[in-house]
């Protein structure tokens, strides 16, 4: 990488509201910059995007177990009731032939959710250790990190599409179950620890070996 | 960390920012902390609520799924299969994980078995399971007795009706006749108990069927009550046509038991044995104690006059042919008839009997006449008998009746009114009833009838003097 001019060596600072641009100064250890013109909060980098990044990733790992282990619906008909977890639904597709619907689900509630959470971790391990494996690669991994999150939404989908239509009293009945809670909850903290990441941090890394 | 950075340089035309004091750790951390808790909470919930596992052992494990079919106790859930395999050549393991709260019952006495759709004595079972498939059950053991993990299973449901409630009576037969455990007891139609069970006797010479009679009904089991297999269809055929009884369509499939209590007797008390009869028809037949007046009729023909058939009083029925025999010398043929205790005081010493089966017509100056006692005495036959207006005494058991082969034309029209005499004696309540039946009816007006050939109002009248019971009965 190039030690081109960079607004950080200018020591400048863009406001992220109003776009203005600020000349820096060293801040005393927890303090914030505010833009003068709008008021915001000024940052360089995201405000504690590692240790944000990490505490959703970590909330999300924790979730992601009893989104698996845990029911995420509960089909109920005359003859009683049967409860599926992610991975028996996808093997009663299986079971029953239906196999691209199967592995749709497969793929997006289990292998996605997994590999988000890795490549956040890799993400993270990697800035943190100022790392120079790759840089740009990383950075395609955050994109696609990013843009992939809310599809692995699919199964949630699935499940509240279930329950809307299959209301049919004693004959049919699909409920969601807390599963279904933990899995949304997985989802939504990945996508929300994606976007705490500041891939630039990737970048500056590469900035101060020069 | 990422607001301290290097200091600044260059392009110190732009203004400076606004330095503000900041705060400590982070609360995006409280994120992953409540994570935490609240599935710490779910997993130690889990492992609380893991209950025992248990392994049964089973002929079959037809209709059960490892993961799918459910353990239920009373219809609620308290398990799941979680595997099935086989044990040897002859049993299969069923592995099952139990609700915690079973804990305790799972000990020797508990009983595990399979729900099936089963059509059996008790009657049709498990019909839900054939949606649902088939699901394990449970009889919980006494929580005293020493606990087990592993169970034999049963391949039928046990005698529910083990610990029923109700009050239980011994019934001695000479055939088990079709009945079996949880066969229905009934009476008047009613189902109020169950067979619990049966064993033949030691001497091997009788059934001994204990039945349970719910606590609510057992009262109506007195002494003298009667007791009669009432399992399929009891059809007789005879001379005058045929008859078909049955209790319900229970009893057809799964056969039954049927009580009837005479007035009087004692309450009966519990374990009491009785006679079960083998019919309806054996009770009658056979029941000295049945209460109730037996008179012989002899006749020279027994006219379609069969064992079962109906006595009529007036069209009503009042007792039942018990059984016929030829006199001695082959003369005669002797027709026994049992009247029943609330209509005995009907035969009086003067009364005619006569056979009622079929039609009887009379064509004489006054048009066609047709009589027939019933349509049920047309069809099957029966004896009918009349009391003169004067009645005379009352008759003792065993008295001797001629039963003429039809009746004289006057006989039908008899409206004799007992209570005029009866006043003086005892057994009130019994002739209230019959009182009650005829009382209304003007005696002038009524012998005034009988002068008069034309066989005309009486239909109307006995109607209302029947109607006009009923309302005194309600008062």
């Amino acid at each position: 990488m190039s030690a081109a001019l960079t607004a950080t060596r200018a020591g400048l600072v863009r406001c992220g509201s109003c776009e203005k641009l600020l000349r820096a100064r060293p801040l005393p250890s927890g303090a914030r910059a505010r833009c003068t013109r709008c008021g915001a909060v000024l940052w360089r980098r995201k405000p504690r995007s590692l240790a944000r990044s990490w505490a959703l990733l970590i909330a999300a790992i924790i979730c992601y177990v009893p989104a698996n282990l845990l029911p995420v619906m509960e089909v109920a008909g005359p003859g009683g009731s049967e409860a599926d977890t992610i991975l028996s639904g996808v093997q009663a597709m299986f079971a029953a032939g239906w196999y691209p619907v199967g592995l749709l689900i497969f793929f997006a509630s289990i292998t996605v959710p997994i590999l988000k959470i890795l490549s956040l971790m890799g993400l993270l391990i990697s800035v943190q250790r100022r790392s120079h494996w790759r840089p740009r690669d990383r950075a395609v991994l955050y994109r696609v990190v990013e843009i992939i999150g809310r599809w692995s939404m699919l199964d949630m989908f699935v499940v509240s599409v279930m329950v809307a239509l299959v209301q049919l009293g004693v004959v049919a009945n699909v409920e969601p179950r807390i599963g279904a809670t933990f899995f949304a909850a997985v989802v939504v903290l990945t996508i929300f620890a994606a976007q705490s990441f500041d891939p630039r941090l990737i970048w500056d890394a590469m900035e101060e070996e020069q | 960390m990422s607001e301290s950075g290097p200091s600044s340089g260059g392009a110190s035309d732009a203004p400076e920012v606004v330095v503000e004091k900041g705060h400590g750790l982070s609360p995006i951390w409280l994120i992953p902390i409540v994570a935490l808790i609240v599935a710490g909470f779910l997993a130690y919930q889990a492992i609380q609520e893991r209950g025992p596992k248990v392994m049964i052992l089973f002929e079959s494990a037809e209709g059960l799924v490892a993961g799918k079919s459910k353990v239920k106790y009373r219809d609620v859930e308290i398990g799941t299969v979680d595997m099935i395999q086989l044990h040897d050549q002859k049993h299969v393991e069923v592995h099952i994980s139990l609700h915690k709260r079973a804990t305790p019952y799972l000990t020797e006495s508990a009983k595990f078995w399979v729900v099936r759709p089963r059509v059996g004595s008790g009657g049709v079972s498990g019909l839900g399971t054939l949606i649902s498939g088939a699901y394990l059950t449970v009889q919980i053991g006494k929580p005293e007795d020493p606990r087990t993990r592993q169970f034999t299973g049963l391949e039928e449901p046990p005698l529910s009706t083990e610990d029923a409630p109700g009050v239980r009576f011994v019934l001695h037969t000479d055939h088990l006749g079709g009945l079996d455990t949880g066969s229905p007891v009934f009476f008047r139609d009613i189902h109020v108990g169950d067979v619990a069970r049966w064993k033949l006797s030691k001497d091997g010479k009788t059934v001994d069927v204990q039945v349970i009679i719910s606590s609510a009904h057992a009262e109506l089991v007195r002494s003298n009550s009667r007791f009669w297999n009432a399992g399929g269809v009891e059809m007789s055929l005879g001379s005058g046509g045929l008859d078909i009884k049955t209790e319900s369509l229970q009893s057809i499939l799964a056969g039954g038991v049927a009580f009837s209590s005479p007035d009087g007797g004692e309450p009966a008390k519990a374990g009491d044995a009785f006679w079960l009869h083998s019919s309806r028809a054996d009770v009658a037949k056979t029941s000295k104690a049945h209460g109730g007046l037996r008179v012989v009729l002899e006749t020279g023909s027994l006219g379609g006059v069969a064992d079962g058939n109906a006595v009529y009083y007036r069209e009503v029925p009042v007792g039942a042919v018990v059984s016929h025999e030829l006199a001695k010398g082959g003369g005669k043929i002797r027709i026994t008839v049992n009247i029943e205790p609330r209509y005995e005081s009907l035969v009086r010493s003067n009364s005619v009997f006569w056979n009622s089966s079929g039609i009887s017509a009379d064509l004489g100056l006054h048009g066609l006449h047709v009589h027939a006692e019933s349509l049920k005495s047309l069809l099957s036959g029966g004896v009918a008998f009349a009391t003169p207006p004067k009645p005379g005494h009352t008759v003792k058991a065993g008295s001797v009746f001629a039963l003429h082969a039809e009746a004289k034309d006057d006989w039908h029209k008899w409206q004799t009114d007992y209570s005029a005499k009866d006043e003086d004696g005892g057994g009130e309540k019994k002739r209230g009833v019959i009182g009650r039946f005829f009382h209304h009816e003007d005696k002038t007006e009524e012998e005034a009838k009988q002068d008069d050939p034309t066989p005309e109002p009486t239909h109307e009248e006995k109607k209302h003097g029947f109607m006009h019971g009923l309302f005194h009965h309600g008062d």
